[in-house]
């Protein structure tokens, strides 16, 4: 559903580089030609042509402008027919100029060949050098209005993803909190209070026998105690955490921590901290967080995974944080030693939802084959590590 | 265990369950409550180093997380001695914790510091420079699967128990009726079957370590 959403707002495609190139080049050129020939009939060529009626003087002035386009849509053509527009400019402008000093050439020779051109070096290096320059000028500034006006397109495209991804994020939000309500409601009307009544019913019975004077009493009223610590571990606690994780107001690493010391001990369990999320967490927490708990319910629901459908045994996580430009990645791979990831694939409808939140902050969720021989679950995720700072909230 | 009064402080942010704890701890002769606060601000306030003994903290408190506190007040008063109470199994969080502390803490959940001896006992102990682990969450541990304390015996198991506890060998003998020689000898294996090496009361704080890493729990669902 959020991928088909998406389709349908990203009405702006990325502009291809060439064709914009090519398109600006060839105006240049074109209009550069027509501005020759207007010079020459605005200087006297078509007063002076229509007054002596030497039309054949207004055939070389067409024939001019002719070799012109030719020789400005030849530097377009061979320069375009590498596709250099992601160049660098050291490279991309220098090559331009490569290829208008060689195509020149047989422009002045072209020229030369039309009658009435003066034929003396100095006016055919003159020539050379003015046709290598206009060309040049006529196609790199071409070069430029284009990579101008991609880089704009890319920018406005930006600009959109952020602004749909933003719109994602607070649908999102919305669902997971109705999601939750619900499940915290589910739970407490059925599950908790369900136990408390058997408990209460229990008790209700033993206080009779204990009126009765029955000695055995001690035993079960020690053994309903124990129900209901088990039910403030287990009930009582998966509510809070479902609300809130325990621990992630104190970090990422140590949420996911408690999370791996929680499972059953049956299950071997390993967290791996990389060096760059220790560097960077220092004696704060690095991950706003919001972040954070997108990280810890996404580790939380591949660990379930492996161990209800993967039946795993071992359970490894392995978390770092990788600097990548200006911005910084949190990467999370999760492997297990279960059956894998079944073909084909099912739709767990709960990473599903994890992808989705992960993707409208621009991470990614992966599900692989992983080297402990089970399923590897990889995610990424972009964050800023001073967010929190600046609102004060790291902790 | 010290001749000196013990001085604590305590951060509960529930009346009842500090005012229980005050008074508990108030009444023995050896223990005296200096500081009784409800956040974590109050404690900044009053926890001056060199003033408390042990900081008895609630992990979950309205305006932050005692384990953050602890961690604090620690690096301030490198001598203070922390033991952290909770409602919830935070066995996890407190082993993350034990690196970054410079000095091993304790935990008691909240159900067992109703037990007056478990309470004294564990105070004056984590006091002493020892580290106590719940007794009730330690008596339900089981080794988890591929650590090195999986490969102890039951017996080797039963007395590092014991010692997660609080208790010592002669304790933890009577416990086991067996004499305190035999919980020597079964320490001895230990320390090595979990390669650590060390003086005295160091190993035996890093066998407790050791215990809360390489154990987890099992509720009934």
């Amino acid at each position: 559903m959020t991928r088909t959403r998406t389709a349908a707002r990203a009405t702006l495609r990325p502009l291809d580089p060439t064709r914009i190139g090519v398109l600006l080049s060839s105006i240049n050129v074109v209009i550069l030609s027509l501005m020759a020939l207007a010079q020459w009939a605005a200087w006297g060529g078509w007063h002076t042509a229509a007054r002596l009626a030497a039309w054949a003087s207004a055939g070389e002035a067409l024939g001019v402008a002719g070799v012109n386009l030719a020789y400005g849509l030849l530097i377009v053509g061979a320069t375009f027919s590498l596709r250099p527009m992601r160049w660098p400019a050291r490279a991309l402008y220098p090559f331009i100029a490569a290829v208008a000093l060689v195509a020149s050439l047989p422009r002045v020779g072209a020229l030369h060949a039309i009658y009435s051109t003066p034929s003396g070096w100095v006016f055919l290096v003159a020539e050379w050098v003015s046709g290598f320059a206009a060309g040049f000028l006529a196609v790199g500034a071409g070069v430029l209005t284009a990579q101008f006006v991609i880089r704009a397109r890319d920018e406005e495209i930006r600009r959109l993803h952020a602004q749909q991804r933003a719109a994602r994020a607070v649908e999102d939000l919305q669902t997971e909190e109705l999601r939750v309500r619900r499940m915290v409601s589910d739970q407490l009307h059925g599950t908790l209070q369900y136990q408390l009544v058997t408990v209460t019913a229990g008790l209700d019975g033993l206080a009779a026998r204990l009126a009765a004077g029955d000695p055995t009493t001690s035993a079960e009223l020690r053994d309903l105690t124990e129900r209901l610590e088990e039910i403030r571990e287990q009930e009582v606690r998966s509510l809070s955490h479902a609300v809130f994780p325990s621990g992630v107001d104190l970090g990422t690493a140590r949420a996911v921590e408690q999370l791996l010391h929680r499972l059953p001990p049956q299950i071997a369990t390993s967290l791996d901290v990389g060096p760059g999320y220790r560097r960077l967490a220092g004696d704060g927490n690095p991950l706003p967080l919001a972040e954070r708990l997108v990280v810890v319910y996404a580790v939380e629901e591949g660990v379930t995974n492996a161990l209800k459908h993967g039946r795993a045994t071992t359970v490894h996580v392995a978390i770092d944080a990788r600097q990548a430009g200006d911005t910084w990645v949190l990467d999370v791979d999760v492997d297990d030693d279960g059956t894998g990831v079944p073909d084909p694939q099912p739709a767990h409808h709960g990473l599903v939802r994890h992808a989705g939140r992960i993707e409208s902050r621009g991470g990614t969720l992966d599900l692989g084959p992983g080297p402990l021989g089970g399923a590897r679950l990889h995610l990424t995720l972009p964050f800023d590590p001073d967010k929190d700072r600046a609102l004060g909230q790291a902790g | 265990m010290t001749d000196q009064v013990v001085r604590v402080g305590i951060v509960e942010d529930e009346a009842l369950m500090r005012g229980m704890l005050e008074q508990t701890l108030s009444a023995e002769p050896n223990l005296t409550v200096v500081h009784s606060v409800p956040g974590v601000t109050e404690a900044r306030l009053v926890f001056t180093p060199g003033s408390v003994d042990v900081a008895l903290l609630d992990v979950h408190l309205p305006d932050g997380n005692g384990v953050a506190l602890g961690v604090q007040l620690q690096r301030q008063d490198p001598q203070l001695a922390v033991m952290l109470l909770s409602s919830e199994d935070v066995m996890g969080l407190f082993t993350s914790v034990q690196a970054d502390a410079p000095r091993p803490w304790s935990y008691l959940s909240k159900r067992s510091s109703f037990a007056r001896d478990v309470l004294v006992r564990a105070v004056a102990a984590t006091a002493s420079g020892q580290v106590v682990v719940d007794p009730y969450l330690v008596q339900r541990s089981e080794p988890r699967g591929g650590s090195a304390v999986a490969d102890l015996t039951p017996a080797q198991f039963g007395v590092l128990r014991l010692v997660a506890e609080g208790l010592s060998n002669q304790a933890a003998g009577e416990r086991l009726g067996i004499n305190t020689r035999s919980v020597e000898s079964h320490l001895k294996s230990i320390y090595q079957r979990l390669g650590i090496d060390g003086d005295g009361s160091n190993r035996r704080v890093a066998a407790v370590l050791a215990f809360i890493e390489q154990t987890g729990r099992t509720w009934r669902t």
